[in-house]
């Protein structure tokens, strides 16, 4: 009897040869029709590149991989970036192309203590953009780094984002950076470098990963049909087939990974495995995306692993009244859970929460820490709209600290109406 | 003699080889769906756009490819500059300019000190996106949450106005925020400045099914 592929519901003839397969145009055609309709979809938006483990030292990340993507394949690359300084008193930087001409660099930063000062602002020129402040003794620092027009010769803005959750509570920061250069590259290389400004040792050890958008993207080309009359051509159109789609595995099977998405009116565990589907250490980064409302004005908080051990969850964040920019909250301590972002009871609360667990991954021996990064808005039916930004890291040395579940609920209430959607970023 | 592909291990029949068509192409077929399952869901490409030199609409649906409600969470990043230099980018659901339809948050921060420049929360007619410089080197980048129903829409995110003067204190790092007071299902959304310039974008929605 015939079946079908669960997820397309491709048809499936049956493998017992009990079907005749009377119409194989139509039978075939009609896979063919969804796997195209797949293709289409994924053709477009954002394609892995590559990625790197225990990087030391001022190192160059080649974005075309050997020549595999030619400079100006994409039109925006995303970086994202785990580890440790050699020096706690310098932060990230990066050059283009390793390009340390003078002035070219237009670079802006603030970097928040998470006690709410300001820790150290910037906006001058320089030989490199200067990036998130990061510390030597931790490996869970974490950044987020976007650089547009990356396909063209450009002044190639860039956005830049990251945080420090440290041992040390009051060293805690996260950055706000961003830039643009004076002069137009073509990019074909980031060289990450330390800069406080000027550049310094480096990394003590950092992974990372880069994908890109394509400026002409690379669509599944038109599958051939199934012509029963055909009897030579048969067997060439169905492997010219294979080709293509196997083509389009090659540039989409890695990156973002759907994971699963969920309506919840009480605190909850989110399953990062599926149960089993993705075991412990699959990702490379973990995005979760809410929206929702809480049974008090509280934090959405977030508890890894349901690990409650008292200091396991180390913290920091602002939180800003946006009626007047003053600051409603600030905090650094440790505790059993992360907040994650300043959320009323009413409906409209939002948060993206990005976790770094690939920081102790086995091939990073020594590194035992992921970092986080999260920020969002606090509804409001008046003038009291909140926007905060946080940033944690979950710490202990006696368990495995790979991410298998997290428990998403309130600082002291419960989750009500709300909607989740988890990614992973999966590498080879 | 057979062979396969290398990325997914698809099976090729060599030109002589008789195929088992039931056997054979299952495998494929299995394979093709194990990879799609894999890889279809979550953040999808709508559309791009650009260079805008006017207000524009973000069409999520990109000419009906994406019923409204196809998407759970839209995604917008944008760069560019304006002719007006700190005219203020407004976002509009559905161009809807109902009075108080959209609540909005907003804090800018000095590069030059850290200092908060600007804030402003409250309703409108429009969530407010931060303002951008004459000079070619301002972002913005947003989420879009609760699309996939009518829904009071959330949104946050990040606009950078930068100078190219280093010590203008109008180099500012906006965090942005806003959700609805009503309901309303998501088909487009207007970016609203009169002086866009030389503005390009790319808009993503989250696939939670197949569509």
């Amino acid at each position: 009897m015939a079946t079908s592929t669960p997820y397309l519901q491709m048809h499936r003839p049956a493998d017992d040869g009990s079907e005749s397969m009377a119409n194989p145009e139509q039978d075939f055609n009609a896979n063919y029709d969804k796997i195209q309709a797949f293709g289409d979809r994924a053709a477009n938006g954002w394609e892995f590149i590559d990625n790197g483990f225990s990087e030391s030292g001022n190192f160059v990340i080649d974005i075309t991989k050997g020549g595999e993507f030619p400079a100006g394949t994409f039109k925006m690359l995303q970086f994202h970036l785990s580890g440790s300084m050699l020096e706690d008193t310098n932060a990230l930087g990066a050059r283009i192309n390793s390009d340390a001409a003078t002035d070219l660099y237009k670079r802006r930063r603030i970097v928040f203590g998470t006690n709410g000062g300001v820790d150290h602002s910037e906006a001058s020129s320089g030989e490199e953009f200067l990036g998130p402040r990061w510390d030597s003794g931790s490996e869970n620092n974490t950044a987020e780094l976007t650089i547009f027009k990356t396909d063209v010769l450009s002044n190639l803005p860039i956005l830049w984002e990251g945080g420090r959750p440290e041992s040390t509570i009051a060293d805690r920061s996260f950055s706000l950076c961003s830039g643009a250069l004076s002069s137009n590259r073509l990019i074909d290389s980031l060289q990450i470098v330390t800069a406080s400004p000027g550049v310094g040792a480096g990394v003590k050890k950092l992974a990372w990963t880069v994908k890109g958008v394509r400026a002409i993207p690379v669509p599944l080309a038109p599958l051939h049909q199934y012509v029963a009359t055909d009897t030579s051509g048969k067997l060439l159109n169905k492997n010219a087939n294979w080709d293509e789609i196997d083509a389009l595995a090659n540039r989409s099977d890695l990156g973002w990974t759907f994971i699963g998405s969920g309506a919840e009116t009480a605190d909850f565990d989110l399953d990062l495995t599926v149960s089993g589907k993705y075991p412990v250490g699959s990702f490379r980064l973990i995005r979760v995306h809410f929206i929702g409302e809480l049974t008090i004005n509280t934090y959405l908080v977030c508890r890894v692993n349901d690990f409650s051990a008292a200091s396991s969850h180390r913290r920091g964040g602002i939180v800003w009244n946006a009626s007047d920019g003053t600051q409603k909250a600030a905090f650094e301590d440790n505790a059993t859970f992360w907040r994650l972002a300043d959320w009323s009871l009413i409906p409209g609360n939002s948060c993206v929460m990005t976790i770094y667990p690939d920081t102790f991954n086995s091939k990073l021996s020594g590194i035992d820490a992921p970092g986080m990064q999260s920020y969002g808005f606090r509804s409001s039916s008046s003038t009291a709209q909140t926007l905060s930004k946080c940033i944690g890291a979950f710490v202990n040395p006696d368990i495995d600290t790979r991410p298998s579940t997290l428990r998403i609920g309130s600082d002291g209430g419960n989750v009500d109406n709300l909607k989740w959607y988890a990614e992973g970023f999966r590498i080879p | 003699m057979a062979s396969s592909t290398p990325k997914l291990g698809l099976y090729k029949p060599g030109p002589a080889e008789i195929i088992d068509v039931t056997q054979d192409l299952n495998q494929n077929l299995d394979k093709i769906d194990t990879f799609a399952s894999k890889t279809d869901l979550g953040w999808t490409f709508i559309a791009s756009g650009g260079p805008e030199n006017n207000s524009f609409t973000i069409d999520i649906t990109d000419g009906g490819k994406w019923p409204a409600g196809t998407f759970s969470m839209v995604r917008v990043k944008m760069s560019g500059r304006v002719a007006t230099a700190g005219s203020i980018i407004l976002l509009r659901v559905n161009n809807d300019s109902t009075a108080d339809l959209h609540r909005r948050a907003r804090i800018g921060f000095k590069f030059t000190d850290g200092l908060v420049s600007l804030s402003a929360s409250g309703l409108s007619t429009s969530w407010h996106a931060g303002s951008w410089s004459s000079d070619d080197f301002n972002l913005c980048e947003f989420t879009i949450f609760g699309t996939k129903v009518s829904a009071q829409l959330s949104f946050v995110g990040n606009t950078i106005r930068t100078e190219a003067s280093d010590t203008s204190t109008n180099n500012i790092y906006n965090i942005i925020g806003g959700d609805l007071s009503v309901a309303r299902l998501l088909d487009n959304l207007r970016v609203d400045n009169g002086s866009f310039r030389d503005t390009l974008w790319v808009a993503e929605g989250f696939l939670e099914a197949i569509p």
